[in-house]
């Protein structure tokens, strides 16, 4: 706690000398932003895994790790062979915390390694002391002469760590490779709240080659929690533009008819984004930098993103498209909730709570409440797909599609035991800070192993899959609860009749 | 979700673009969030040359029919 408060002061006494250093590069004149990712499974009988991983510092990345390795230690055989569940995992959409194992997993899958190595995210990043380092970081007087002279900005700490620790110096260009999982490192429009997802669509948006940038920038971006960090700023050159843009008609049709805004809001305002920061005709803003800060302040799940990918046609991930064309026939949705509960005197307390308790609630209250909006926004869109596999004109390729909605949430652990009551209690205790204590790494990892284990709808997809897991966490029985998505679909689904 | 099925040719099954991009094929349902959407088909040879409208209230036993005809 003490070292908490040197770094944050540290970091404060600097916040009025740090120079602003634009972190992307303008598309020169011919270049463009290709997407050459695809979403669709290369064997109709594999499914396509959707993740999104929460923020909440190094909780989050090693909860998100937990359930990556559970799932690398889970092995079925499909027509084109053997598997490990993590080799269908095909996007994952990431905020903060989140976004560390999401980076890493996604630089480091590959058929050689089809667990995407997260032992090594485990020795190198997970296992250490992180916030020694950025303290001491803070406390150094080379960096105090870096913030004032150097372009070296608070955030410039953080990208230093990851890229020493995990990224050396990878770019996004080494993400978006065919046959990686799309990763969808989301961060804040701090001017706007809007969500920035790092993806080469939004990247067109702002004229900028998304090749280039880092991968530890991109991600210190995604997790530059305010005020302790600076923001990850970019500058917009999308004035006088000469790069090769993909065709924004779909962005003019939203704006210029009566009907999106009432049919449709978020594509409404996801256009006039776009439009916004194209300096398109009309803007609602007129936008010549953006200033990056944690993707939890907009959507602490990740789930705007993994929205769009869903069922947005303009969306590189082009799911709808999949799915429209029968590619899909297993769609697999895991949501990574590494929200803790840590605990507060406030309720023991007969006085009036003080201004130190106010400000810790205005930090997390709106980020915690628009987390369970975000929640609820997404198993709504589940069911209305579920609902879309259903065709009775019996033509529909998508007819018979099987929808998996996995959660994983400390809120999920069950108090029926002593044992489990006191896993939850620990749960919920656990920091958020880029530092987890041996015994911290291994409680979050024990939980996301048995909550998946414990899924309805994962254990439904392994019985499909006729898939073999790892053992047990626990001896415990997991509920006899039916996975929902699956019985609504199968409940309503009407069979093709013959030709 | 909503649902509509883009009839042309079956002998000359098309790309089907919602707003320039595509969303699926001709001859089967497709499912769109709803909103006003443009719709056109790959390549030439078909008229009219977009369809544009509202894609709302339809039901996956009642997609919304959109017809073109080759030329």
């Amino acid at each position: 706690m003490h070292r908490g408060w040197l770094f944050a002061c540290c970091a404060l006494l600097c916040a009025a000398c740090a120079a602003t250093r634009f972190e992307n590069t303008p598309l020169q004149a011919g270049q463009s932003n290709p997407e050459k990712r695809s979403i669709a499974p290369p064997s109709p009988d594999r499914p396509a895994i959707l993740m999104t991983f929460s923020g909440g510092g190094s909780r989050a990345a090693a909860l998100a790790q937990s359930v990556l390795r559970e799932m690398a230690g889970t092995r079925y055989r499909a027509a084109d062979g053997p598997h490990a569940l993590t080799e269908d995992v095909k996007l994952i959409s990431s905020v903060s915390g989140g976004s560390v194992t999401a980076g890493w997993f996604g630089l480091h899958r590959d058929p050689a390694h089809p667990d995407g190595d997260l032992d090594g995210l485990r020795e190198n990043f997970l296992t250490r002391d992180n916030m020694k380092e950025l303290e001491l970081e803070a406390v150094d007087p080379i960096t105090w002469f870096r913030l004032t002279f150097g372009g070296f900005s608070r955030i410039g700490a953080l990208e230093a760590l990851l890229d020493d620790r995990l990224f050396h110096r990878a770019t996004l260009a080494e993400l978006n490779q065919p046959g990686k999982p799309f990763i969808v490192l989301n961060a804040t429009d701090m001017a706007g709240g809007d969500t920035f997802a790092l993806v080469p669509r939004r990247f067109d948006d702002v004229c900028s080659n998304h090749d280039v940038l880092p991968l530890a920038t991109a991600v210190s971006a995604s997790a530059a929690f305010p005020i302790l960090l600076t923001p990850v700023s970019f500058q917009n050159f999308s004035v006088s533009c000469v790069g090769r843009l993909r065709d924004g008609q779909w962005i003019a049709i939203d704006l210029f008819n009566p009907y999106t805004p009432y049919l449709n809001l978020p594509e409404y305002r996801d256009a006039r984004y776009s439009n916004d920061l194209r300096h398109g005709p009309n803007p609602f803003r007129d936008i010549d930098y953006v200033y990056l800060l944690d993707g939890g302040l907009a959507d602490n799940l990740g789930t705007r993103s993994l929205r769009s990918a869903l069922i947005a046609p303009y969306d590189d991930a082009g799911v709808l498209h999949a799915i429209n064309d029968g590619r899909i026939r297993s769609l697999v949705i895991i949501v990574v909730n590494a929200r803790s509960d840590p605990p507060n005197n406030v309720y023991q307390q007969p006085e009036r709570p003080g201004i130190v308790s106010m400000v810790k609630t205005v930090a997390s209250v709106p980020i915690d409440a628009n987390t369970a909006n975000s929640q609820i926004a997404l198993s709504g869109l589940l069911g209305e797909l579920a609902n879309a596999t259903v065709s009775t004109g019996g033509s529909a390729k998508f007819a018979g599609m099987k929808i998996y909605g996995i959660t994983i949430d400390f809120d999920q652990i069950p108090a029926d035991t002593q044992a489990h009551r006191d896993m939850r209690d620990a749960a919920k205790r656990l920091p958020t800070s880029w530092t987890l204590t041996p015994p911290q790494l291994q409680l979050t990892e024990t939980v996301g192993r048995f909550l998946l284990h414990r899924d309805p709808c994962y254990r439904a997809l392994i019985a499909d899959l006729r898939a073999s897991p790892p053992p047990a966490v626990t001896e415990a029985e997991a509920p006899a609860i039916p996975c929902t998505t699956k019985i609504e679909m199968e409940k309503r689904a009407v069979p093709k009749p013959s030709s | 979700m909503e649902y509509i099925r883009v009839h042309f040719d079956l002998r000359d099954i098309r790309d089907v673009l919602a707003n320039g991009n595509v969303v699926g094929q001709t001859e089967t349902e497709l499912t769109l969030p709803p909103n006003f959407y443009r719709i056109t088909l790959s390549g030439t040879g078909y008229s009219p040359a977009s369809w544009s409208g509202v894609v709302s209230g339809t039901t996956p036993s009642q997609p919304l029919p959109i017809r073109f005809t080759k030329l």
